[in-house]
């Protein structure tokens, strides 16, 4: 169970740190300092191990003699909030941060300062890997802007009053699978010909039976370990430019979001093998050309597991209020491909209909009137 | 400018007066003397001989002298199709109508060949009219006596005009010499006009067809036939109605007279029912017209759209009487100019189809505007679960360990393809019909559905 948070200060004059999505250093908010991630992180680990060390002494002295001691930055008394909720002290003003047990990233409500709960990213909740944002957050707002652009359907009330309630930079759990796949599948197929003999028009069909069996090797197909956020929006802003995978530090985390899985690998598993499996399908299929039908007659597939790994990838959360209805809009926070669905106005709808109808009619009707 | 169209327009209505005039009237040379062995005398007075018989009958008379036929024509192997190519090519024949015959004569070797071309010419100068040609004239190309020879044919197509204008028909060997006369019609080959394979006439319908159509033969010296099968691709495994009626035809040996086998035939197919008419060249075109045939396919096709078999072969034997009396008075029902190379039925306004081209727009603009909406709305909603991971597929990545391809089988279907009118050979209208038209070695005639 984590306990402690973190926020990353200036080395230099002790203010809070934020991760630069533009130029992906940490930056200090008062003097304006940059580090790189390494050196934060080198700084931080020997901060900590000088913590560990007066933390382990503490702990003996606490063993021989519990009453005496308390510190303000243990676990606040009295434990969980609430079944699902932590709090945590913050580290720079002491204020309470209540958060989901999930969270790993956020910050001070008071303050506003970056806090890590660090131990969601530690043990074997510690991701394998993490793509920074690139995108900023005025990049996301931008974006949403153009989002509407050229949707006809789109009640101009809501671009033109509608209020972004939210955005949120947040680091989303993935899971990556590797994995080879077994294709075995049949088809029926046929090829046709025809030609005229006299008053009758032939055609003659061959029909074939193919076999078609290989092996599919895939690489890093991502599934959310995210309950919260939607599938259809996590699926919908891929591909990653997985180039740009960096080994995980919590340096990358300053500024943003993150949760940690909620979902784990065993349960996400099945959505990556369906997509595995119906690809596999495809690339079969492909190589059944030259015939005017294809269809299958029967399919096999096994999966041979590989590899899964665990990382955090950058998701900008946009939401919006409408109508007193939530409208939820993500943007991949690394290749900018923004998502969500928009309300369509059914006036507008009608009024598009008929006139393209209408106008069709008339262009048909003057055709007619010239023939 | 308004002046400028005035004139305009009336020199256009000359011309056309003027053009009109010319189709009808001769007024081009008629023998050609291009190896030049006639005397001018001697040209003139037989051209203008020539000239004055044709116009006279409406059927050009033509003779061509040529050295070689090689260089004028590529039918090197046949005389009689050279004199052929030489009529067409050179746009010989009397109006539109292209009605004529000429004597080709190669002077270089004394060959010579006749050949007619046009309805009334094939009609007037047909197998057995070319038969009765005096042999002197081969006799005096033979001896080049060119004159002589031209004189003699001009003499000889004097005759037969003069035959036809007297005894209302063109002259033919079976009628000029009964003894020799082997029609089918009263011979063993073939007795009877109506054969109903399909058994769609009762035996007394059938008697009093048949008995009809003997009548009409007779009289008209040339055979009406009635042939009704159950599919037509059994006759010579045949794919086209129109094919398998010549078939029957000519296989049948039907048809008056030994050599034109003059005669016409209603031919029926019940299954998918189909008919074809056909009558041979000669006599048959020159009494049955595209125009005449399209009459009397009109007779017969309304009565059998109501399965009213009987009605429709009555009217089609009656109409058949009727056409062949008119063609007898030298008055084949034809339109107008008509050269009986194709008809076009006269065209009403089809105004009533513009009500459902109109439906149809409609209908079309509702479809294809709904598409158009629906994929406009499709793009409001972006975010969807993917099925696929193709974008992980690992680049060479498939591999594969079996593709064979075997074969199993193989089907063959046919399907009846619904015979449209042919552009060129005619189309159908508001009371009318829709048939097409074809063309055989011994005749031709329509086909099309009832």
């Amino acid at each position: 169970m984590p306990t402690q948070v973190t926020n990353y200060q200036c080395p230099s004059c002790g203010g809070p740190l934020r991760f630069s999505s533009e130029k992906q250093m940490l930056v200090c908010d008062y003097c304006g300092t940059e580090f790189t991630t390494k050196q934060i992180e080198d700084f931080y680990a020997a901060k900590d191990a000088a913590a560990a060390q007066a933390h382990s002494a503490l702990e003996q002295k606490l063993d021989s003699n519990p009453e005496e001691i308390r510190t303000e930055w243990e676990y606040t008394a009295g434990g969980e909030w609430t079944e699902n909720m932590r709090a945590y002290s913050c580290p720079s003003c002491g204020a309470q941060i209540i958060c989901d047990e999930n969270t790993a990233a956020t910050s001070c409500p008071y303050c506003g300062n970056p806090s890590i709960v660090a131990g969601n990213f530690t043990g074997g909740l510690k991701p394998d890997y993490c793509i920074p944002f690139k995108l900023n957050k005025e990049q996301a707002v931008q974006a949403l802007k153009d989002y509407y652009r050229g949707k006809v359907f789109l009640p101009k009330a809501f671009s033109n009053n509608n209020h972004i309630e939210e955005i949120k930079g947040v680091y989303v759990p993935f899971w990556l699978y590797d994995g080879n796949m077994d294709a075995d599948v049949s088809y029926y197929a046929s090829r046709s010909r025809t030609w005229t003999e006299g008053n009758y028009r032939v055609t003659r069909t061959d029909h074939y039976k193919l076999i078609r069996s290989g092996n599919v090797a895939f690489q890093r197909i991502p599934v959310d370990g995210s309950s919260k956020m939607p599938d259809e929006h996590m699926d919908a802003i891929e591909p990653f430019d997985y180039s740009e995978l960096k080994p995980f530090s919590t340096a990358y985390m300053p500024g943003f979001l993150a949760d940690r899985y909620d979902v784990d690998s065993k349960d996400s598993r099945p959505r990556a093998v369906g997509r595995a499996e119906r690809s596999s399908l495809n690339a079969m299929t492909a190589t059944t050309g030259g015939y005017d039908s294809v269809t299958v007659a029967s399919s096999r597939f096994v999966p041979h597991n590989g590899q899964v790994r665990y990382a955090l990838l950058p998701v900008w959360v946009l939401n919006t209020k409408w109508n007193g209805e939530n409208y939820l809009f993500t943007m991949n926070g690394q290749t900018g491909k923004l998502v969500g669905n928009l309300p369509v106005s059914t006036g507008r709808f009608i009024a598009m209909f008929l006139g393209i109808a209408a106008a069709l009619f008339a262009l048909g009707s003057a055709m007619i009137a010239f023939m | 400018m308004k002046r400028l169209i005035c004139i305009l327009l009336t020199v256009v209505l000359f011309a056309g007066v003027f053009t009109v005039s010319a189709e009808n009237l001769m007024t081009s040379n008629c023998i050609y003397d291009v190896s030049d062995v006639l005397t001018q005398s001697d040209w003139e007075t037989l051209n203008s001989e020539s000239i004055e018989l044709s116009n006279k009958y409406r059927c050009g008379v033509y003779v061509v002298l040529i050295p070689y036929i090689s260089e004028y024509s590529t039918f090197t192997e046949s005389v009689e199709n050279a004199a052929q190519d030489i009529y067409v090519r050179n746009w010989l024949g009397y109006g539109t109508g292209y009605d004529g015959v000429v004597l080709l004569i190669e002077t270089s070797s004394g060959k010579c060949a006749l050949a007619s071309s046009g309805a009334r010419g094939r009609y007037i100068f047909n197998t057995d009219a070319l038969k009765q040609f005096d042999p002197s004239i081969v006799s005096d190309i033979n001896a080049s006596n060119y004159s002589g020879a031209i004189s003699l044919f001009i003499a000889e197509c004097r005759e037969l005009f003069e035959y036809e204008e007297k005894n209302g028909t063109a002259y033919l060997y079976n009628a000029a010499d009964p003894q020799n006369d082997d029609s089918n019609l009263s011979g063993d080959m073939l007795t009877d006009c109506v054969y109903d394979y399909a058994g769609i006439l009762t035996a007394d319908q059938k008697s009093m067809l048949e008995k009809t159509a003997k009548d009409i033969s007779e009289r008209h010296r040339f055979g009406v036939y009635i042939y009704i099968v159950d599919d037509f691709t059994d006759i010579n495994s045949s794919y086209d109605v129109g094919d398998a009626c010549e078939s029957v035809y000519v296989d049948n040996g039907f048809g008056y007279g030994s050599a034109n086998r003059d005669g016409i035939m209603l031919f029926m197919s019940m299954d998918e029912r189909d008919y074809a008419t056909y009558r041979t060249y000669g006599k048959g075109y020159y009494s049955f017209t595209e125009y005449g045939l399209y009459e009397l396919e009109e007779r017969f096709l309304n009565p059998f759209r109501r399965n009213d078999w009987y009605s429709g072969f009555q009217n089609y034997l009656n109409y058949c009487d009727y056409l062949l009396d008119l063609a007898e008075k030298g008055t084949p029902l034809d339109y107008g100019d008509d050269d009986d190379g194709g008809y076009y039925p006269p065209v009403t306004p089809e105004r009533e189809s513009y009500g459902p081209l109109y439906i149809t727009t409609g209908v079309f603009s509702v479809i294809i505007s709904l598409v158009i909406c629906l994929i406009l709305r499709a793009r409001m909603k972006t975010a969807q679960v993917k099925t696929q991971a193709n974008d992980y597929i690992i680049r060479n990545g498939i591999r594969m360990h079996d593709t064979r391809d075997i074969f199993t089988h193989s089907t063959e279907s046919r399907t009846r393809i619904d015979t449209e009118p042919r552009s060129s050979g005619g189309h159908s209208s508001g009371g009318g019909h829709s048939y097409s038209s074809f063309s055989g070695s011994h005749g031709g005639g329509h086909s099309g559905k009832f």
